[in-house]
């Protein structure tokens, strides 16, 4: 068998289907499916900053309503974190758009496992930039206030009770606990098999390289 | 100016971009939906052209990233969603040929049992792509795609030829 009835065996498979293109249709697709994806990404982008928003508004009014010098510290973490919560996701985002597509097979698969990496690495990492920060933040929050000569509401006349504090902290641990795990096991789940994917591949490509 | 350069380069090459794209596509993706997604990154691609590399190498790198990207499962919802009535596949009116298509099924048979780098090696190989154009589209040295070649191509042999016979 010669390798060039191979190649002609190979060429047959497109002799079976006849591709017809109309180009100015298929721009106003490509437009169409561009605007679409963008559309994709703004929501999300909103959904985040909604969710940053909601939990900043929060604590700036903890922080301009509390009087107590420990609550306000919690506030401020937790303005703090958010922040930085906003501006890491974004960044984060950012590498994902530089998809050189048109970059050789070896170069695109290692900047390819550089972004999952990234990921994973963000999702891992869950528990110690969002979920203690914010656990902090609202445990300090809850646990500053104290009796004061002011009046207080109802929320902060119950709030001054240590059992319902603890109850409060134990209940803050499940949650942002439970968050930092699921997303340490999204990271395993989700990006894991896929870099090992990838890994496998680039090990394939420089496979015999010194030979 | 980029809808005819886009036309050009889809004239010039969807034939070896369909022959691709039938290689990597897994169900629930057709050859179709991956066709479509290499044509779109093409053209989002295309401002990033500056003529440094040859056309055809440019469109076989974005042809096999988006293929290979696909098996990783990356963006398998995006690339199958939606389906463009502007890209349109008929059936060739050349009368099909049982012998080839059984010939083909063996070949392809015989390609996904190689691993993913081999196939994307092969698969340049059998576009008639040199040596020195396989390198620059798989970023390996000269040397080193000749010598995975020999082995590929004793391991393809192996593999087609009690098939054929």
């Amino acid at each position: 068998m010669e390798e060039q009835e191979l190649k002609d065996i190979w060429k047959y498979s497109s002799t079976k289907q006849h591709i017809q293109i109309n180009t100015s249709q298929l721009l106003k697709d490509f437009k169409a499916r561009m605007e679409n994806r963008e559309l994709i990404v703004l929501k999300r982008d909103r959904r985040e900053i909604i969710g940053a928003l909601i939990g900043a508004l929060g604590f700036g009014y903890s922080f301009y309503t509390f009087p107590y010098i420990i609550s306000r510290i919690g506030a401020v973490v937790g303005l703090i974190t958010l922040t930085y919560i906003v501006i890491r996701l974004r960044n984060n985002r950012k590498s994902k758009l530089v998809q050189k597509l048109f970059s050789p097979i070896q170069e695109q698969l290692y900047s390819q496992k550089q972004f999952m990496l990234g990921q994973y690495k963000l999702l891992n990492t869950v528990m110690y930039w969002v979920s203690i920060p914010i656990f902090i933040a609202n445990a300090l929050l809850i646990w500053g206030i104290s009796k004061s000569a002011q009046t207080l509401t109802v929320l902060e006349q119950v709030s001054t009770k240590w059992e319902y504090k603890l109850m409060i902290t134990f209940f803050l641990v499940l949650l942002f606990g439970y968050i930092g795990l699921m997303n340490k096991k999204a990271a395993k789940v989700n990006w894991e098999p896929l870099i090992k994917q990838i890994d496998t591949i680039l090990k394939n490509l420089r496979e015999e390289e010194k030979k | 100016m980029q809808e005819t350069t886009l036309e050009e380069i889809l004239k010039a090459n969807k034939e070896k971009i369909y022959r691709i794209c039938r290689v990597y596509a897994i169900p629930p993706i057709e050859p179709k939906d991956l066709f479509q997604e290499v044509a779109y990154q093409i053209w989002k691609s295309l401002p990033s052209f500056k003529g440094k590399s040859n056309v055809d190498t440019w469109v076989y790198r974005i042809a096999l990233n988006v293929c290979m990207r696909s098996k990783l499962k990356l963006e398998r919802n995006s690339i199958k969603t939606d389906r463009f009535d502007s890209i349109e596949f008929k059936a060739s009116e050349r009368i099909s040929n049982e012998d080839d298509n059984e010939k083909y099924k063996f070949l392809k048979e015989c390609i996904t049992t190689l691993n993913e780098s081999d196939t994307s090696i092969i698969v340049l190989f059998l576009e008639e792509l040199s040596y020195k154009q396989i390198s620059e589209v798989t970023g390996l040295t000269e040397n080193h795609v000749a010598v995975k070649m020999k082995r590929i191509r004793k391991r393809l042999f192996e593999c087609i030829k009690p098939k054929l016979n």
